[in-house]
């Protein structure tokens, strides 16, 4: 059972190592949960059933769990005052105001520090949700099932960490006095 | 659907979550929107920033190690150590000849097939990715969205995005089934950046993909047979894909055809080694793993064939 083990976990350490990071924002506090993580998923094998996701977003959920384990909350904890959830996802959309678009947008290339630092600056839960959006390539319902959430609250988690970080960045240039250059194919 | 309508879509469309009725409603939006294609462009450079920038963030082979060690020290669960050694050796003398003989059984029963509904539903994952990835190019870029940079001949588009990718890229004379080659470009499945080689048949106006990108790591835990290509195919009533392994690669294909229009044109371009029709120019790529391969067809060989 534990050579089975490692060879359907293991070769998941370095996302669940990444998540941890991204969680955590420390090394060593990341090092202790990928391996807390581990410990846990090996307790718990004899319990797992390969779905359909396979095991990476299985790890990931206990990582999630022993991440918010450690700081008191439970994690089925009622979500953040302004998640929405899935009927009220689109309302919300609808009554923001209508910023108005330019053609013209960020070159993310001048700011992967600024880019690291803005997602550190995120809630945990939105970071979250947006790395496995975006690095783990999770779909919605995965994410969901990771994070103990609903649909909706994926969808509203994404589309604020966006709408942040696009704030940030875009204020970032500002000072700087950096144009935002057009994307060009 | 207008501007307004579609601002609560665009995440969702960006991200390949919306059903195939609201992902034609939105194609079409964008089609004619610029302001709106940018916001969806935006969305996907926004992830691409993301992979870029965590990147590097990689497990140690220290922390491996140290998992490693601290996962043998763990109890089997269920039962005190001394027990289950005991038990074990129980279980062995009593049963080893009939897990032996159940186990050849089994072997002998899924092969080839020796993956079952999780690589059905990782595959079936890998095509939808795959479709709603032609749409997007097409949708955003139309299909001539060749790199203006590339060479315009084929040899010289695979040997710039091969340099640049980090991997051996050919691409594959399709004339002979109708197919021009109108350009390749940087494109990718969920955001994974690869090579995209579009084709166009101007008798029936149909666009074809093919698209070389990284394994999926949703499919990197399995294992496909060996002993046979297995060929994936599934559609949505207008895009077919074609999923298909050949040793340890994957490839992927996606067309407006029927699924056995598709096949037939596949099966001419996949490897045959036996009978020496393709030769595979490509090479494994040394850190990541194929989810399409290109190949090229010897145009010599098929002559004498």
């Amino acid at each position: 059972m534990r050579e089975r083990f490692e060879v359907l976990a293991m070769p998941h350490l370095d996302a669940v190592h990444r998540m941890a990071f991204v969680l955590s924002a420390s090394e060593n506090e990341a090092e202790d949960l990928a391996q807390e993580t581990y410990i846990r998923a090996f307790r718990a094998f004899d319990r797992f059933e390969l779905r359909e996701y396979g095991p990476r977003p299985w790890l990931l959920r206990i990582l999630y769990n022993v991440f918010f384990s450690a700081r008191g909350r439970k994690r089925l904890e009622p979500t953040l005052l302004d998640d929405v959830d899935f009927d009220h996802f689109a309302d919300e959309i609808d009554q923001a105001p209508a910023v108005p678009v330019s053609v013209e947008t960020i070159n993310w290339d001048h700011f992967d520090e600024e880019l690291k630092e803005a997602v550190a600056e995120l809630r945990p839960e939105y970071r979250g949700a947006l790395l496995l959006w975006a690095i783990e390539g999770l779909s919605y319902k995965e994410i969901a099932d990771v994070c103990g959430c609903a649909l909706g609250t994926v969808m509203s988690r994404l589309y604020r960490a966006r709408q942040v970080l696009g704030r940030r960045l875009r204020d970032y240039a500002r000072e700087r006095k950096l144009s935002t250059e057009r994307f060009d194919e | 659907m207008n501007c307004i309508g579609f601002r609560k879509y665009i995440g969702a469309f960006a991200d390949g979550e919306l059903d195939v009725a609201l992902n034609l409603e939105a194609l079409e939006h964008l089609n004619m929107c610029p302001t709106c294609a940018a916001r969806v462009e935006e969305i996907t450079v926004l992830r691409e920033a993301l992979q870029r920038g965590y990147a590097d963030v990689k497990a140690s082979s220290a922390l491996r190690a140290r998992i490693t060690s601290a996962l043998q020290r763990e109890p089997i669960a269920g039962e005190p150590r001394g027990q289950r050694r005991s038990r074990r050796r129980m279980i062995y003398r009593l049963f080893l000849p009939v897990a032996v003989a159940a186990s050849l059984f089994v072997a002998f029963v899924a092969w080839p097939r020796a993956n079952g509904p999780h690589t059905d539903v990782a595959l079936a994952t890998l095509a939808a990715d795959a479709r709603f990835q032609h749409r997007t190019c097409v949708a955003l870029r139309g299909m001539r969205h060749h790199d203006a940079s590339l060479p315009r001949d084929p040899d010289g588009m695979a040997r710039v995005l091969g340099r640049e990718l980090g991997m051996v890229v050919a691409i594959p004379d399709l004339t002979a089934d109708g197919f021009a080659l109108i350009g390749a470009d940087r494109c990718g499945i969920r955001g994974r950046v690869g090579a995209h080689a579009l084709y166009r048949a101007e008798a029936t106006k149909l666009n074809l993909s093919l698209f070389t990108v990284h394994r999926p790591a949703r499919l990197a835990s399995f294992r496909f047979g060996s002993t046979a290509d297995e060929v994936y195919t599934s559609g949505d009533g207008e895009l077919q894909t074609v999923v298909w392994n050949h040793g340890a690669e994957t490839y992927v294909a996606c067309a407006p055809l029927s699924a056995e229009a598709l096949r037939r044109l596949v099966d001419e371009v996949r490897l045959s080694a036996a009978d020496g029709r393709v030769r595979p120019v490509l090479a494994a790529v040394s850190g990541f793993d194929l989810a399409a391969r290109l190949f090229r067809r010897d145009s010599a060989l098929s002559l004498q064939n």
